[in-house]
C-alpha cells in the first residue's frame, strides 16, 4: 500500500525506482557481516532489520531532494554502494529509506592532471579495468574489489593489498561531492588541488563517515601510471619479531614495496602451505612494483629487502609463495562447501598500533579472544614508517540454532573481548575495515571523551535530525 | 499451491553457497548491472530460492521476479570459484515453481506458447517454412536435417536461408521439415518442462520416422539444448548434432572465402560458448576473412545480449538495457561488423536503439556472402 512517504518518494524517483516489497527488503538487509551472513541461513533472517523503502536513484539532485524529504519527516536514510561492509554498515537498524547509489556510475579522466572524477556507485573493478585500460591504476586493490563501490571505499576509509606504495583511499581522495542531510549539495575541495592551507581538510570529515554525515556522491581521485613490473619476494624469519625489525628496516630506508605481508606461524602454514614452520616462526611476503624504465630501481631495492632480511635470520624462500598469495588472494572470500557443513563461522578484526606494540597486541587479544571453540591467527598487513595494521581472524565452528543462539553469543563475546583487549593494550579498534555496528560502543574510548564530544557535536550540526544511518559509528 | 518436492543435498548445499556469498560475481552479472538492483544478482535469486526450500519464507511476487529474471547465461559461473552453476540452479527453481502450482502468469507466456504453437512467437506452425519454401530441396530423403529454429525460421529469415544456399554450395544433401517445433529451450530455461518435452518428443519421433541421421542447426539454443539436453530427458536420442560452425569448420581448409576489409569482432552466444565451449571454431572461420577485434567481454566472459533465460519476454526493459550495454562494447573498438552465431541473438541486437552503422550479422550469412 503507498503511504504519503512512498509518494513522495515516488514523484522524485518515478514508480519503477522505489520498492516496499518484502523480498526486495530482505535483498538490502545485510552487507558480509559474517554474523548477518549466517543469519541469512536461518528462520532469524525474518528478526533481522530491513529498511521499509528502497528507491534507486540516477541524480545528485534526486538524492538532494530525498534527503530534504527524510530531514522533514526525520525518517533514517542509509547509503547502499555495492553492500560488501563486513561490518553491518549499511544494516538499517532502525528501517528507513535505503538509498542505492549504483546508478550514479559516471567516470571521466583527466590524464594532464593525474585524476578521475568517478561517481559513487562505480564499482571498484570497473574503474580499475577503466583506468588499466588507459594504462592508470587507482592502486587500490582491496579484497572487496570486484563488489564494492568507490563511495562504499571512501564511506569506510578503505585500504588495498598495495597500500604501503600507492597508500590507502584517504591518500587518493581529492574532492568530494556530498550531499548533506538538509539536501544542501557541497564540495570538500572544489578545485581539485592536491594540497592547500585553507584550513581544516574537508575531504578527512567525510572519509570514513559510514553515511552519517552526508551522502557521498561524485569522488575526484589521483591516478599514477599503471606498473609495468610487479616482482615478489618471500622470507622465512626465525621469530616474529625478526620479521617486525625487517620491515622497520626497511621503511627507514626509505624503500617503499607495495605490498608487505608479515603471517604468523598459523596462518602462514594455511596460506603458503609451510607444513614444517615452526610455532615462533613468521613469513614475510613483499612486492616491489615499478615500470621498464625503472627497472634496476626494482632490482636495487629487492636486493637491499632481503639483506635486510638475512641478516635478520630469515631464509629466502622466493618469489612463488608471494605470487600465487596475489593471485589468489580473493579465493577465500568465495563459499566453501566443506566450511558450510562444517558451519565455519570465522572473521576479521582489523587493528591498528605502533611498531612497538604490534607482537605484544596480537597475544594480548590472541589471549582475550582464544578458546577451546574459537580458534585465533594473524598477519600484519599494511604498513607506515611508525606502525602497522595486524588482521586478527577467528575461526569457530558453530551454527545458532532456533532454542539456542550459541554461535551469535560466542562471536559476540569474541569480537568484544578482541575489542576490549586492544584499547586495554594501546591499539586503535580499526585500521581500514570501519566502525559499523559492534564497534561502535567502543568509540569513545577509542576517540577520547572530548573527541568523540566533537563527533557528536558536528553530527548534531550536519544532522541534526540524526536521520544519517543511525546507530553507526557509534552515533 | 502444493508444496515444493525438495532439491538434492547436492543442489541445496549449492543453494546455501550462493546464497551466503559475499557478493564475488556482482561486477559481472549482466542483470546486475543494467538494474543496479540486488534483488537481480545470483546471490539474491539463490537466497530467495534457498528460503522457500527450507520453509523459512515461501515464493512470493518480488522473489519470483527476481528468479525470472536471470538470464541463466552464466557468466557468474565464470567468475565463481566454487562453479556453483547459477543458471543450472535457476532452472531447477523455475520448474519446480511451476510444477508446484504458484502463479507464474506474468513468466507464463513462452511456455504457453510453446504449448499451444509449438514456437515462442506464437506464429502459425503451418507456416513454419513459408518464408524459404522456395529453397527447400523437393523429394528429399537426406539422412541430414537442417533444424533451423524459432528465431531463424519466423524473425531471422535471412539467417535461415543463408543456411539452406551454404549447404548447398557445400554440396551436403540435407532436408528441412515443416512439422519442425521449437527445440524446448525456451519452455526448458523459464521452467516449462512439459512444454518443452512435448516439443522434444515430436521432434524426435519425427526425426526416427524420417530415418535422420544427423541434425544441422545454425541455433546455439537449439544446438546447445538438442546435443545436451535431449539425451538426458530422452532415453532413445540416437542423433548426431552439428551447429553450422561445426559444417563451416570441417571445409575451412577447401573453401574459397572472399576476404572482408572491414573489422569484425564475435560475440559468443552464451548457450554456445559457456555452454558447449565452443570458441576457437567461429574465431578460426572469421580469422580467415577478417581480423577480429575482441570486445571487452569474449570467450567464456562474453557478456549476454539480454535475451536469454526469458528476460526479453518477461523483463522487456530491462533486456533493451543488457543489450545496449553489449551494442557499446561493440561500438568502443570501432568495428564495422558485429557476428554471432545464433538468430535469437542477431535478433536482440537489432532492438538495441543505439546500433549506429554497426552491421550486425550471423557468422552464417557472413561466410555465405563471401563464398
Amino acid at each position: 500500500m503507498k503511504d504519503e512517504i512512498y509518494e513522495e518518494l515516488e514523484s522524485i524517483v518515478g514508480n519503477e525506482n522505489i520498492s516496499t516489497r518484502e523480498a526486495d527488503k530482505i535483498a538490502y538487509g545485510r552487507d558480509s557481516f559474517p554474523l548477518k551472513i549466517m543469519q541469512y541461513r536461518l528462520p532469524a533472517i525474518l528478526e533481522q532489520p530491513f529498511p521499509d523503502y528502497i528507491v534507486w536513484v540516477d541524480s545528485i539532485q534526486q538524492i538532494s531532494q530525498i534527503l530534504k524529504v527524510a530531514n522533514r519527516r526525520k525518517i533514517p536514510v542509509i547509503p547502499y554502494g555495492g553492500g560488501a561492509g563486513v561490518n553491518g554498515g549499511i544494516v538499517p537498524l532502525t528501517g528507513g529509506i535505503v538509498i542505492d547509489l549504483k546508478k550514479l556510475r559516471r567516470i571521466e579522466i583527466n590524464e594532464e592532471s593525474n585524476y578521475v572524477l568517478c561517481q559513487a556507485g562505480v564499482i571498484g573493478q570497473h574503474l580499475e579495468d577503466f583506468l588499466n585500460k588507459k594504462g592508470y591504476t587507482l592502486g587500490h586493490l582491496p579484497s572487496s574489489l570486484t563488489t564494492s563501490t568507490i563511495g562504499g571505499f571512501v564511506a569506510n576509509r578503505s585500504a588495498g593489498a598495495l597500500s604501503s606504495l600507492y597508500g590507502n583511499i584517504e591518500d587518493m581522495v581529492l574532492d568530494l561531492e556530498v550531499v548533506l542531510p538538509n539536501g544542501k549539495i557541497i564540495h570538500t575541495n572544489k578545485s581539485r588541488v592536491p594540497r592547500k592551507a585553507t584550513g581544516p581538510n574537508f575531504n578527512e570529515l567525510f572519509i570514513g563517515s559510514e553515511g552519517t554525515l552526508g551522502i557521498i556522491t561524485d569522488i575526484c581521485l589521483s591516478i599514477k601510471r599503471a606498473p609495468d613490473i610487479r616482482e615478489f619476494a618471500g622470507f622465512l624469519f626465525p621469530t616474529l619479531a625478526a620479521g617486525f625489525r625487517a620491515i622497520k628496516k626497511i621503511m627507514n630506508l626509505g624503500i617503499r614495496p607495495s605490498i608487505i605481508r608479515l603471517y604468523e606461524a598459523v596462518e602462514a602454514r594455511m596460506v603458503y602451505h609451510i607444513e614444517d614452520i615452526g610455532k615462533e616462526q613468521s613469513y614475510l611476503t613483499l612486492s616491489f612494483d615499478g615500470y621498464e624504465e625503472t627497472k634496476e630501481f626494482i632490482e636495487y631495492q629487492k636486493k637491499i629487502c632481503t639483506e635486510i632480511c638475512l641478516k635478520e635470520g630469515a631464509q629466502d624462500m622466493g618469489p612463488e609463495g608471494g605470487k600465487i598469495w596475489f593471485e589468489h588472494r580473493l579465493d577465500m572470500y568465495y563459499p566453501n562447501p566443506d566450511w558450510i557443513k562444517m558451519n565455519v563461522l570465522a572473521d576479521t578484526i582489523d587493528v591498528v598500533t605502533t611498531f612497538d606494540n604490534l607482537e605484544n597486541l596480537f597475544y594480548k587479544m590472541k589471549e582475550a579472544i582464544q578458546s577451546k571453540r574459537v580458534n585465533v591467527m594473524a598477519h600484519w598487513s599494511h604498513f607506515y614508517l611508525e606502525g602497522g595494521s595486524m588482521y586478527l581472524i577467528f575461526v569457530m565452528l558453530e551454527k545458532d540454532t532456533e532454542k539456542d543462539p550459541r554461535a551469535s553469543r560466542l562471536y559476540k563475546d569474541a569480537w568484544m573481548k578482541g575489542l576490549k583487549a586492544c584499547i586495554e593494550n594501546g591499539g586503535s579498534i580499526s585500521h581500514h575495515h570501519g566502525i559499523g555496528i559492534f564497534r561502535g560502543q567502543f568509540m569513545e574510548q577509542e576517540l577520547g571523551p572530548g573527541t568523540f564530544e566533537i563527533l557528536k557535536g558536528i553530527k548534531q550540526f550536519l544532522d541534526p535530525n540524526g536521520i544519517m544511518n543511525p546507530g553507526k559509528l557509534g552515533l | 499451491m502444493s508444496k515444493n518436492k525438495g532439491f538434492s543435498r547436492k543442489i541445496r548445499l549449492r543453494l546455501e553457497m550462493c546464497s551466503t556469498c559475499m557478493k564475488m560475481c556482482r561486477d559481472n552479472c549482466p542483470t546486475a548491472i543494467a538494474s543496479c538492483s540486488e534483488s537481480f544478482t545470483p546471490y539474491i535469486r539463490s537466497l530467495n530460492v534457498n528460503l522457500n526450500e527450507k520453509g523459512i519464507r515461501p515464493y512470493d511476487e518480488g522473489a519470483l521476479d527476481s528468479i525470472f529474471s536471470c538470464l541463466t547465461c552464466n557468466l557468474c559461473n565464470t567468475f565463481c570459484l566454487p562453479k556453483v552453476d547459477e543458471a543450472e540452479l535457476m532452472e531447477l527453481a523455475r520448474t519446480s515453481i511451476v510444477e508446484s502450482g504458484f502463479d507464474v502468469s506474468k513468466y507464463s507466456r513462452i511456455g504457453e506458447s510453446i504449448s499451444n504453437y509449438y514456437n515462442p512467437l506464437r506464429e502459425d506452425p503451418q507456416n513454419r517454412i513459408n518464408s524459404f519454401r522456395d529453397l527447400i530441396p523437393k523429394d528429399n530423403d537426406a539422412e541430414t536435417i537442417l533444424f533451423l529454429g524459432c528465431m531463424g525460421s519466423y524473425r531471422e529469415i535471412e539467417i535461415a536461408r543463408a543456411s539452406i544456399e551454404l549447404l548447398n554450395k557445400l554440396h551436403i544433401d540435407f532436408t528441412i521439415m515443416n512439422e519442425e517445433r521449437c527445440c524446448g529451450s525456451p519452455a526448458f530455461r523459464t521452467g516449462f518442462l512439459k512444454s518443452a518435452l512435448n516439443v522434444m518428443n515430436h521432434n524426435v519421433s519425427e526425426w526416427q520416422k524420417r530415418e535422420i541421421k544427423t541434425i544441422i542447426t545454425p541455433c546455439s539454443a537449439c544446438y546447445r539444448t538438442i546435443k545436451s539436453f535431449y539425451p538426458k530427458y530422452l532415453s532413445d536420442f540416437d542423433f548426431n548434432v552439428k551447429h553450422m560452425i561445426d559444417v563451416i569448420k570441417s571445409k575451412l581448409d577447401h573453401l574459397p572465402l572472399k576476404t572482408l576489409n572491414s573489422k569484425v569482432t564475435y560475440h559468443d552466444p552464451c548457450h554456445l560458448g559457456r555452454g558447449m565451449d565452443i570458441y576457437d571454431e567461429p574465431r578460426e572461420i572469421l580469422n580467415k576473412i577478417s581480423s577480429i577485434i575482441e570486445m571487452d567481454h569474449n570467450r567464456d566472459k562474453s557478456f549476454c545480449c539480454g535475451a536469454g533465460g526469458g528476460v526479453r519476454a518477461n523483463f522487456p526493459e530491462l533486456s533493451r538495457k543488457i543489450v545496449d550495454l553489449r551494442i557499446n562494447e561493440a561500438l568502443n573498438i570501432g568495428v564495422k561488423y558485429l557476428i554471432s552465431a545464433c538468430p535469437l541473438c542477431k535478433n536482440q541486437f537489432k532492438q538495441s536503439t543505439n546500433i549506429g552503422t554497426l552491421k550486425i550479422l550471423d557468422i552464417v550469412e557472413l561466410v555465405n556472402q563471401l563464398l
